[in-house]
This record gives structure tokens, sequence and C-alpha cells, in this order.
């Protein structure tokens, strides 16, 4: 049971953490357009 | 020969594939991973002598590969960006770091969950995870360096060199199981068979593919904001942004 566990949290780390980069780089991506359009205006 | 490549990589062009491609890899890659996740935790066999503690391999091996092929990418971009000076070679450099560092960081971790149950102890400092601990520090020192220069062409020419004389430590990595005695076991696949039966095999290539997906998605918007930051000033991005 605890191997099962650590196996789970194992697929929970690694689309946590490529979800959640990806989510930072598309926040980042989105601010950085309209920022830019902002500026344009 | 690179003329006729080079062209297909302009930075307009570029932006636009990145812009088309990014949220379809996005929806693709956490489709897949969760589909494959699935098959790997609840549907492959248990192993005869691992038992449930198996499964790692199928997110281990995947971030272990791309934690090494990112690094070979930057590396073979800081070259070409040496020799040609080709914008979009730097931006493709800046833009792979972070996948790197995140996927070395995985592999790091999940190998550590793996060993507890397998070797009895979290880490040791044998040749092979000892070259991937170096292979976060090479990362995270990249990544670093790219944002400690206020001129771009300088942080480019720097992270380039940086990276090409790092690839020694590639196959450090891969051949450090055969050079040096360790307690890291030698590759269960080579080009002459596969210690692991075909039963559970064939999930492996299917979350290479769904990381594959995942690290497109972060690739192509790092690109986009690579290209954005460097010619926020120019009449093209103007468009780019508008059209």
């Amino acid at each position: 049971m605890d191997n099962l566990l650590l196996v789970y949290a194992c697929y929970f780390i690694a689309f946590a953490t490529l979800i959640g980069l990806g989510a930072f780089v598309e926040i980042k991506f989105r601010s950085q357009v309209k920022e830019l359009l902002e500026d344009y205006d | 020969m690179y003329k006729y490549i080079a062209k297909y990589f302009l930075l307009e062009k570029v932006f636009l594939f990145c812009r088309a491609t990014a949220l379809w890899s996005l929806g693709i890659g956490a489709i897949s991973f969760l589909l494959v996740a699935y098959l790997c935790l609840f549907i492959l066999p248990a192993d005869a002598t691992q038992s449930e503690v198996y499964r790692i391999l199928f997110v281990h091996v995947p971030s272990a590969i791309f934690s090494e092929l990112v690094y070979i990418f930057m590396a073979i971009n800081g070259f070409i960006y040496l020799v040609w000076r080709t914008k979009i070679s730097a931006i493709f450099l800046s833009s792979a770091i972070n996948i790197g560092l995140v996927f070395t960081a995985l592999v790091l971790v999940t190998g550590a969950l793996w060993g507890k149950p397998t070797w009895g102890t979290y880490w040791v400092w044998d040749a092979r995870i000892t070259s991937t601990f170096i292979l976060l520090i090479q990362y995270i020192g990249i990544l670093a360096l790219k944002s400690s220069f206020n001129s771009k062409e300088t942080a480019d020419q720097i992270v380039s060199i940086v990276a090409i004389i790092g690839a020694i430590n590639i196959p450090i990595i891969k051949f450090s199981v055969e050079w040096w005695n360790t307690l890291h076991q030698s590759a269960s696949i080579t080009f002459s068979g596969s210690s692991i039966d075909a039963e559970m095999l064939y999930a492996l290539p299917l979350m290479i593919l769904s990381f594959a997906f995942l690290a497109f998605f972060i690739f192509s918007r790092n690109i986009q904001i690579e290209i954005l930051s460097r010619n926020s000033n120019t009449k093209k991005v103007r468009e780019l942004l508008n059209g």
C-alpha cells in the first residue's frame, strides 16, 4: 500500500509539474501580449 | 543547404506556427498523459520482482530521456548560433532551458521515490545519479546566466558557449553505468532488445509521446515570449499581435 502511494505521488508530481510550468508560461505570455498591445495603443 | 532550411525558421513563421499549435499540443499532451497514466497504474500487470513500484519507471524513463535530449538540443543550437549567428537558434536555446530543468528535477525526484522501496535508500552518490545531479546544476546555472546580462546578444553568446562545454556531461550520464560500478542498473532497452516484457513495454513510448506534447506546448510559448521580448518595438511584432 505504501509503495502504491509512492507510485501515485510520482505520477501526480510529474503531471502537476508539467502543467504548472505550462500555466506559468501561458500567464507570462498572455500578460506580455496584453502589455505590448496597451503600449501600442 | 543551410539557407534552404533557414527560410523555414523566420521569426514570423515560427511565431505563427507556435501560435497555431501550442494549445492543441497542451490539450493532446494533457489528455494523453491522463489516459496513459490510467493504463500504467490500473491496467498493466504488477511486476514479478518489483511488484507495484516498477510503475514509477513509466514517468522516470521519459523524464530521463528528455532531460538529456533537451540538453543536446540546446548544445546544437548554441553551436549553430555561434557559427551562423542565427537569432532563432539563440531563441530555441533560451526556450528549452526551463523544460530541461524540470525534466531533470523530475528524473531525480521520481528516481529517489523508486529507490527507497527498491534499494532501501532515496539517494546514493553513484556515477549515474551524481552526473544527473550535475546536469540539474548545469540547467540552473545556464538559466541564471541567461538573465544576468543586460545585453541579449552577450547572454546568447555566453550561454551558447557554456551549453556546448557542458554537453560533455551527456555521454558521461549515458555511459556512467558501464564505465563505473554503480547501484543504478544498466540500460533495460538497447538496440539488441529489451529486458522489459512486451506486455508492459508498449506503454513507455506512449508516455514519451505525451511528455513530448506537453514539452512542446511549454517550448512554443517560451519561443513566443522570447520573440516578443526581443522584437517588441518592431513593426512585424505589431502586425503579428494585431493580426
